[in-house]
């Protein structure tokens, strides 16, 4: 099956400028997302995932910037487009996003159906009676009970677990191209995380729809992804296919995650000694390295570069290829 | 055995305040950052050094009067020109500065611990207390404030004294509602369970974790409102029932300088620049801290 | 929203029942003597005894009270003694201008008020923003009174733009009596020459309140706009593509709506407490300026009277504001 390229990222390198000084986020960030999958992108929180997808959007809040990078999405460079074309023909049509704490995310103030119609009425020019139609059936598929009563409603009145699945019949009902999920299940019960999670699958499955997740939770990118990028302040550490990042993985941070998942085996809790670095003063060379039980003189000196190790599957880490030598 | 206990204690004191103590020192260093607040702090610290040195900066005497030269213009000799007595403004508007100052301090000083006292009590121990000292309060803000001070004021008798007493008393039910609703919320935060579980007495509670938490939100009000504080006593005295002559208050200058308003705008003008310029300052400065212990603006961090 | 609402008025009750009762302790400890200033200093002791008995002063504080009470429920407060009319026939006279008064500098603030906020809001640290702010702070800052003189130094004296005071043109006569709201009046008797004139004379006052109550409400909405556009929910707005403006306004502005009406109503009370001193100023025959001469001459009925008109129309305006949250945000009507 030939795979075909929807989203890719080149050296994108995001700043933020703030009162305590530069806050460096994102560090030339890389990755591919292919059209149809099941994309899951991985790291401790604050590691630059959500902005990485703000910047897709063009959403990246104040103060951050920009500083350079391609993001080339169906061919475009959206970071050289207009930004009145990205908001008319991108954000809400091609590409949408849910978010972490669905209640909120829904305005608290206009009822659950007109807010779902009003992307239907923007971005489809759909009439105010056709969107109504329409989100009805929506809220069915996505198996909310009385639908009609739920449209009249307002956020409030959702549990999270309903909020969230109203966010997903939003998001979806332009059939976009890629929706972003940043972190859609974290702040939900676990019994509803499955039931969204599976809602999301069959929903790609429907409609072709390309899902890119965001999650700090290694256990939910297992089951539901098919290819997995990992990051960590900044920086993307390891790429692979799901099998083979959870079973075969290279970068020793990607190894630490893994090895931090309680299992049957060991009860022990396994931590990666040392914390999150402060982003204004980044370590120098990979950002890891301090961290890095196989640390070398060159970690401190240089940023490795995404390598092949197997096919499909990459990391930045000088244990690997011919940068062993130096 | 007990210095163990307290020594430990401070230790541990620390470590829980620790982000408190990282928290003031993020905010001095965004009151550095900010010009706005910087230029409220300077011109309140300009007040407070005019205040404190009137005897020695003013060039004449506040109440001396010169009847010779009532109602001179501006002029070398008297730069913001002489009252209908002959008195040198100038020099009364210095004096004037310690006169607002100290209505400030007062009214402060019993608003404060007022409702300090008063909203604590009523968050932490609820029930009637809290039902009959919020529905006090909630009399006391039906009237608008100047109405409330006229009214006592005019009861307990014109003078600067029962003005700021007058004042203090419209202003409290703010600051109790305020403790209040910090107390509530802080009443179930995790480590006030845990002091309890220790087995600390309620007046230990109350005194050594929410009374500073409090603190610093009502600071922040009252920085908000000594501009308020002086633009009230203002009117009260502009209206005759503050400050008496020969008191160089700022009010009264306007006051008893407003008949000569159109030949001699000087008298009642200046005085009320020198209020604007100061509740410009305490606002510019209540504004700028007010904005830096927003949660929003230190989002910057990510 | 029912259990609300009536939980709403039953406070509005209960404080309207306090600020009666304060009134009536505060009246007691005011040092007047009603009947001295009603006989003179030398009349005879069986006239004053008489006038004691009269004005109900002989008897036990608690029936005093309830003869009070009943005063007000009738909406009497007896005789004002510089007057020399009933009280609540001069706040019959009065109370409309201030009303007038404080309605034309409310209108002229919240539509000022809240479309440079909103402006402030949306371009926050530009030039825009910084020149609004700095005009409200100083607007803040401007004891109104002092405002008041140097308009009529300026406007009056050196311009011409604005009259010395007053309500009308010595040469007009009022239109004829409907709300007591000249400008309305004079509108539904076709006296066009009045409106224009009760107009120039609002101009006064009218613009000292309210460029005073444009600055607060400009702060709020600004503040209170930038405080939504941080949420959640305008991401997602920005996330389905929709044009700022429709952001701004359908989204923003409506959540961002609620404190701005309660400053509205708190504006109403810096209203109440302005006209005070702006009436004193500018001559404007209101109940500020009533009020405050009958502080002044220790008039007990007309201070009663004033002051509890005034609190009551001060927590109506917050009962008001109250109502309109119920209706204005669904998680309090559902």
């Amino acid at each position: 099956m030939v795979q075909e390229l929807l989203l890719e990222i080149k050296d994108l390198e995001v700043n933020f400028h703030t009162y305590r000084g530069i806050v460096k986020a994102l560090n030339g960030v890389n990755l591919k997302i292919n059209k149809g999958e099941f994309f899951g992108l991985v790291g401790e929180t604050g590691c630059g995932k959500s902005v990485t997808a703000s910047a897709v959007l063009n959403l990246v809040q104040n103060p951050g910037q920009i500083e350079k990078g391609e993001i080339i999405f169906q061919g475009k460079d959206l970071l050289k487009m207009d930004k009145e074309e990205i908001r008319e023909d991108i954000r809400g049509k091609e590409i949408t996003m849910i978010m972490q704490y669905p209640i909120a995310a829904l305005n608290p103030v206009i009822n659950n159906g007109e807010q779902i119609s009003e992307a239907l009425i923007a971005n489809k020019n759909m009439t105010k009676d056709e969107a109504k139609k329409r989100t009805i059936e929506l809220l069915r598929d996505v198996n909310i009970p009385e639908p009609e009563k739920i449209a009249r409603q307002y956020p409030h009145q959702l549990s999270g677990g309903m909020a969230q699945r109203v966010m997903i019949a939003m998001m979806l009902s332009t059939k976009p191209s890629l929706l972003i999920a940043d972190e859609p299940t974290t702040a939900l019960d676990v019994s509803i995380q499955a039931q969204v999670l599976n809602l999301l699958k069959d929903l790609v499955v429907k409609h072709n729809t390309t899902i890119w997740l965001i999650t700090h939770d290694l256990s939910v990118v297992a089951e539901t992804c098919d290819r997995v990028g990992v990051m960590y302040a900044g920086d993307m550490v390891e790429i692979g296919e799901v099998n083979q990042i959870i079973n075969n993985p290279r970068h020793p941070y990607t190894k630490g995650l893994i090895n931090a998942i309680p299992s049957e085996q060991s009860r022990e809790l396994i931590e990666i000694k040392g914390s999150v670095p402060d982003l204004v003063e980044p370590p120098s060379g990979c950002r890891f390295h301090p961290r890095c039980n196989y640390a070398k003189p060159i970690c401190k000196k240089a940023k490795p570069q995404m390598l092949e190790i197997e096919k499909n599957h990459f990391a930045a880490c000088f244990l690997y290829g011919k940068q062993r030598e130096e | 055995m007990n210095k163990d206990i307290s020594q430990n204690w401070i230790a541990s004191w620390q470590k829980r305040h620790s982000s408190e103590v990282s928290d003031v020192k993020e905010t001095l260093y965004l009151i550095k950052k900010s010009p706005m607040t910087m230029i409220g702090l300077a011109i309140i610290l300009i007040l407070v050094t005019v205040a404190i040195f009137a005897p020695y900066i003013a060039p004449y005497n506040p109440v001396t009067m010169n009847l010779d030269k009532r109602l001179a213009p501006p002029s070398k000799d008297n730069l913001l020109g002489t009252d209908e007595l002959g008195r040198d403004i100038l020099s009364r508007i210095i004096y004037g500065a310690g006169v607002a100052l100290k209505i400030i301090f007062i009214v402060l000083a019993i608003d404060l611990p007022l409702g300090i006292l008063l909203g604590l009590m009523a968050g932490y121990f609820g029930g009637w207390i809290d039902e009959i000292i919020m529905r006090i309060a909630d009399i006391f803000m039906a009237f608008p404030r100047l109405i409330l001070a006229m009214a006592i004021g005019t009861a307990l008798g014109p003078n600067l004294k029962n003005t700021m007493i007058a004042i203090a008393l419209t202003m409290w039910p703010v600051y109790a509602r305020l403790a209040r609703g910090e107390t509530l919320s802080i009443k179930e935060r995790t480590f006030i369970e845990a002091e309890r579980a220790l087995g600390s007495s309620n007046l230990k509670i109350l005194v050594f974790n929410i009374l500073p938490l409090c603190f610093s939100t009502l600071i922040v009000r009252a920085t908000l409102d000594m501009g308020n504080i002086i633009r009230i006593a203002a009117g009260m005295s502009f209206l005759g029932l503050g400050a008496q002559p020969p008191t160089p208050d700022w009010g009264l200058m306007i006051s008893s300088g407003r008949n000569f308003l159109i030949n001699q705008w000087w008298v009642p003008t200046f005085p009320g620049f020198a209020i604007l310029l100061t509740v410009f300052g305490f606002n510019l400065l209540g504004d700028g801290i007010r904005d830096i212990s927003d949660p929003h603006l230190r989002r910057g961090k990510k | 929203m029912l259990k609300y609402l009536i939980k709403r008025l039953m406070l509005f009750v209960i404080v309207i029942f306090g600020v009666v009762t304060v009134t009536f302790f505060l009246s007691h400890v005011i040092p007047a003597d009603p009947v001295g200033a009603i006989l003179g200093e030398n009349a005879p002791q069986e006239l004053v005894e008489k006038m004691e008995r009269e004005l109900g002063l002989d008897l036990p504080l608690d029936q005093q009270y309830i003869r009070y009470l009943k005063g007000i429920i009738n909406w009497d407060f007896g005789m004002s003694l510089r007057t020399q009319r009933p009280v609540s026939k001069d706040m019959r006279i009065y109370f409309p201008a201030t009303m007038e008064l404080a309605f034309f500098a409310l209108f002229i603030a919240i539509i000022l008020g809240v479309a440079i906020g909103i402006i402030s809001a949306v371009k926050r640290n530009q030039l825009p923003d910084n020149i609004s702010r700095i005009f409200s702070l100083i607007g803040i800052s401007m004891p109104a009174f002092w405002l008041g003189l140097l308009f009529i130094l300026i406007l009056y004296y050196h311009l011409g733009l604005i009259p010395a005071g007053g309500r009308l043109s010595p040469s007009i006569s009022p239109p004829p009596m409907v709300s007591g709201l000249y400008l309305l009046d004079s509108l539904i008797a076709g006296e066009f020459k009045t409106f224009w004139d009760a107009l120039y004379h609002l101009l006064g006052p009218g613009l000292v309140l309210g460029w005073i109550q444009t600055a607060y409400i400009c702060r709020v909405t600004r503040s209170s706009m930038l405080e939504v556009l941080n949420e959640e929910y305008i991401r997602t707005a920005r996330v389905k593509g929709l044009k700022e403006k429709i952001v701004i306004f359908r989204h923003a502005f409506k959540n961002a709506l609620i404190p701005v009406i309660t400053m509205v109503g708190i504006s109403f009370g810096y209203l109440l407490e302005g006209s005070v001193l702006t009436e004193t100023v500018f001559g404007y025959p209101g109940l500020g300026r009533y009020a405050v001469n009958s502080f002044l001459s220790l008039d007990l009925n007309s201070v009663i009277g004033s002051v509890t008109l005034i609190a009551i129309c001060y927590a109506s305006s917050n009962l008001i504001v109250d109502m309109l949250y119920a209706v204005l945000d669904p998680r309090i009507k559902y």
